[in-house]
């Protein structure tokens, strides 16, 4: 077991280098500088070349990319272009906002997605099957940032119920950040749970006609007991793995919900970056958002073996 | 019953009325304290005005730091921390500059010449001031007096020194030491607000500077007295435009930092917001590559000259006329002495398909595509170059369109042969030595005409503002003739204000000083 996990975290960095590697050299394929963002549209070419210059945005490709893995293999990724501060700083900076919006619509994904599958796996081909379905499809199909937009208009704009954008640091108010990231959340976990329901549903409906679901009914279980102790356990493998899945794509496609909610996280922070044509900070989120998916991935795969005791790894 | 009833209406009605005028005439008084949230587009690339021209920058800094002058409303210019406008010799090469005594920096230093020298030394080493004070010596004749001398007239050096874009702020000399060329992430200034926090693409917060000393003169544009009436300033980086919209709507902000035009009409109909449109914003204009071969050809470029018609060129850029003005003026009327709106004015809007058609066809013209360089990361810029290739195109021009990402953009339009023509805004300037692409030193390459850079040189040198309204418009007729870009309009910019907030001195740029919130 242990073996295993140190296997796989020596596969993950690896994963991490071969991403960061050809991230370097796909965004300077792009053209465009930092140059840009940093002058101002009124700079003159000369303003333009002395900055480059500064910055070492002049020097030869494979003379950057020679110092940038040999900084890259010591835990330095360098300082970004536009902000003027380690890309690691800048980057935990934006964590938290990325981090509780992921974990809020994680619980609004799961719990709606599981929920969901449930009742239209028990309740197949009635109205209530076909119900949950639509919604499920409703929710594959709204784009985030229309969802979004809806609700701060519905629940922000008129209702004043709750902020129409922004966030609230954990640590000054859990309150705040509450309030602020329940909209952002929905709109975040809904095409999520959506995935989460579908796949539920099909896996349990398998479930709910094995024989030991038979033989538990027989014996008299109430139908609850039944449905949750006996089906969803057995059923969560795939559901797991869809989980896995989707909390990675949330963790990193964030960034339309945090433009939209004016969250200052990390999935805006690769956008803005790629736009700045800020280097080292794209290269740097990149990384980031594979280690991510890699760790979410080895997690989901430890999970299985809690809950399948048949699962061994060597 | 009726006549009560009448009463009380003609009661109620004139409460209103005194209400009404009360608030929408700025009689309320004001107040001091408060937090103003602006919800601005983007993060500012420094707080440093001496390394960035872009607008973000000089409108959040402009609070915390000033400049020796600063233009009014009438574009005059005024002294700020200057004590008066500069006496200059009658050669033009010697500007002694007196500074006001007694004015603390938001450090506790107080403001000196050794303060100007330094600021004005690292403005020309790393900043627009290369332009205008290259070659200059910079020296402090006593701890208030500052004495430039120039190796060649700079007709234009008052006015530059009082101007906002890549400011010649006045930092603390100890400050210009320490930070050397490196932008300055924590600016000190005089000015009535000092930074407080700069959470780097989240928001910067400016607090009311307690000590500020100004000028006590009545408030106008850039000059005169700063009242800082509000506790605090927060600019809140919101790149999402209905976001801003939506915030300002619920509350949240204060101000929507550039609205979209098409929320014009929803913020005018609603009695929680009103908008306020910066005139003259900027100059939307064709540039014109003119180290291209096929834009050297003068007949071209007067045949797309004669081609363009202007009025729904913008309006299809910009979906609303009042969001943008026709003039033939390079320099608009807010901005002074400079603006002219007869020399070539005959060359301005000409929109002829016949006359387009008849010079193209003496010009030589083979049919090789025109290229127009545009973005879509800025919508108006993309529209406004399809309909100028749908114009063009009906007199017989070939146009490609080459549509990239603003980086990218700016890339290639720094690479005179792959690009002809790009319609965009440009910053616009009070002088005419101020504005870019007037010169042959910016990425159009233009050189002029031999009667158009006869004015220009003279200009260079003319410092009476009578003189210079002469020879700027020979240069502004020759400018058309010569078909140096083709003007277009000045496009405005919106911004969208709580009614709760009230501005006493409105000018066209971002200004919160003098500005207060019930």
């Amino acid at each position: 077991m242990a073996v295993y996990v140190a296997r796989r975290l020596g596969s993950m960095l690896a994963t991490m280098l071969v991403v960061g590697i050809v991230v370097f050299f796909i965004i300077r394929a792009i053209p465009g500088d930092v140059t840009s963002a940093l002058l101002g549209q009124d700079a003159s070419p000369e303003q333009v070349e002395a900055l480059r210059q500064r910055l070492s945005l002049d020097s030869p490709v494979p003379a950057q990319f020679a110092a940038w893995l040999g900084s890259i293999v010591t835990g330095d990724f360098g300082e970004s272009s536009y902000m003027r501060m380690p890309v690691l700083q800048a980057i935990a900076q934006r964590i938290e906002p990325t981090g509780m919006l992921t974990l809020f619509a994680s619980v609004v994904a799961v719990l709606l997605g599981l929920g969901l599958g449930v009742i239209a796996a028990v309740r197949h081909n009635t109205v209530v099957d076909y119900a949950v379905m639509f919604i499920a499809m409703l929710g594959l199909s709204l784009p985030t940032f229309w969802l979004g937009l809806l609700m701060i208009m519905l629940f922000a704009v008129y209702l004043k119920w709750l902020p129409a954008a922004g966030y609230v640091p954990l640590a000054e108010s859990p309150v705040a950040t509450l309030r602020y990231l329940v909209m952002p959340a929905v709109a975040l976990g809904f095409s999520q749970a959506a995935v989460i329901a579908r796949m539920t549903r099909a896996s349990m409906l398998d479930t709910m006609r094995e024989d030991f679901i038979r033989t538990a009914r027989s014996k008299g279980l109430p139908s609850r007991r039944v449905v949750l102790r006996h089906g969803l356990r057995n059923a969560m493998m795939p559901i797991l793995t869809v989980i896995g899945l989707s909390i990675a794509t949330m963790a990193g496609g964030v960034v339309v919900t945090e433009t939209v909610f004016n969250i200052p996280g990390a999935g805006r922070l690769v956008i803005e970056s790629v736009q700045r044509r800020d280097y080292p900070v794209i290269q740097g989120s990149v990384i980031a958002v594979a280690f991510v998916f890699a760790l979410v991935n080895l997690l989901v795969d430890l999970s299985y073996l809690g809950l399948d005791p048949r699962v061994r790894y060597s | 019953m009726f006549r009560s009833t009448s009463r009380w209406l003609v009661f109620t009605l004139l409460a209103g009325a005194l209400a009404f005028g009360a608030t929408a005439f700025g009689q309320a008084e004001p107040k001091s304290g408060g937090v103003l949230r602006v919800a601005i587009t983007g993060d500012p690339p420094t707080l440093d005005p001496h390394t960035s021209t872009a607008v973000i920058v000089l409108e959040v800094t402009s609070h915390i730091a000033e400049n020796l002058y600063a233009r009014n409303a009438d574009g005059q210019v005024q002294p700020m921390l200057a004590a008066s406008l500069p006496q200059v010799s009658a050669d033009g090469l010697t500007y002694t500059i007196a500074i006001r005594e007694g004015v603390p920096f938001q450090d506790g230093q107080i403001l000196d010449a050794d303060d100007v020298v330094a600021s004005l030394d690292r403005w020309r080493r790393i900043g627009i001031g290369k332009s205008y004070l290259a070659g200059a010596e910079i020296t402090a004749a006593n701890p208030h007096t500052v004495v430039l001398k120039l190796t060649e007239p700079v007709g234009v050096l008052t006015s530059v020194l009082g101007w906002t874009e890549g400011a010649a702020v006045i930092y603390p000399a100890s400050l210009v030491e320490s930070a050397g060329d490196a932008p300055i992430d924590a600016p000190v200034g005089t000015g009535p607000y000092r930074l407080k926090e700069w959470r780097k693409g989240q928001d910067v917060t400016l607090v009311r500077f307690t000590d500020y000393v100004g000028q006590e003169t009545e408030p106008s544009g850039d000059a005169g007295r700063k009242n800082a009436y509000l506790d605090e300033i927060r600019f809140i980086v919101v790149p999402d435009s209905a976001t801003r919209q939506a915030g300002l709507e619920s509350g949240e902000y204060d101000v929507n930092y550039r609205a979209a035009a098409s929320d014009l009409e929803l913020i005018n109909s609603s009695s929680s917001m009103y908008s306020w449109m910066m005139k003259p914003g900027y100059n939307y204009i064709a540039v014109i590559n003119h180290a291209s071969p096929l834009m050297q050809n003068l007949e071209v470029r007067r045949a797309l000259q004669a081609a363009i018609d202007v009025y729904p060129l913008a309006l299809g850029a910009f979906g609303d006329d009042d969001v943008f003005a026709l003039t033939s003026s390079i320099v608009p009327r807010e901005y002074g002495a400079m603006f002219n709106d007869q020399a070539g004015a005959e060359l301005y809007d000409i929109g002829d398909t016949a006359l387009a058609k008849s010079i193209l066809a003496a010009s030589g013209y083979d049919g090789t595509p025109i290229r127009w360089l545009t973005s879509r990361d800025y919508d108006y810029q993309y529209r406004g170059t399809l309909i100028a290739v749908d114009q063009t195109s009906k007199v017989g021009f070939n146009g490609e369109i080459i549509v990239r990402d603003w980086a990218t953009t700016v890339q290639i339009r720094s690479d005179p042969t792959k690009w002809d023509i790009f319609i965009g805004n440009f910053t616009i300037a009070p002088e005419p030595e101020m504005i870019p692409y007037l010169g042959s030193k910016y990425l159009n390459h233009y050189e002029g005409s031999a009667a158009y850079q006869d004015a220009m040189k003279r200009l260079e040198r003319t410092t009476d503002v009578a003189d210079r309204q002469q020879v700027w418009a020979e240069a502004q007729q020759a400018f058309y003739e010569d078909v140096g870009a083709i003007q277009l309009v000045n496009a405005f910019l919106l911004n969208a204000y709580s009614s709760k907030v009230h501005v006493q001195a409105r000018y066209f740029l971002f200004q919160a000083w003098n500005t207060w919130k019930e």
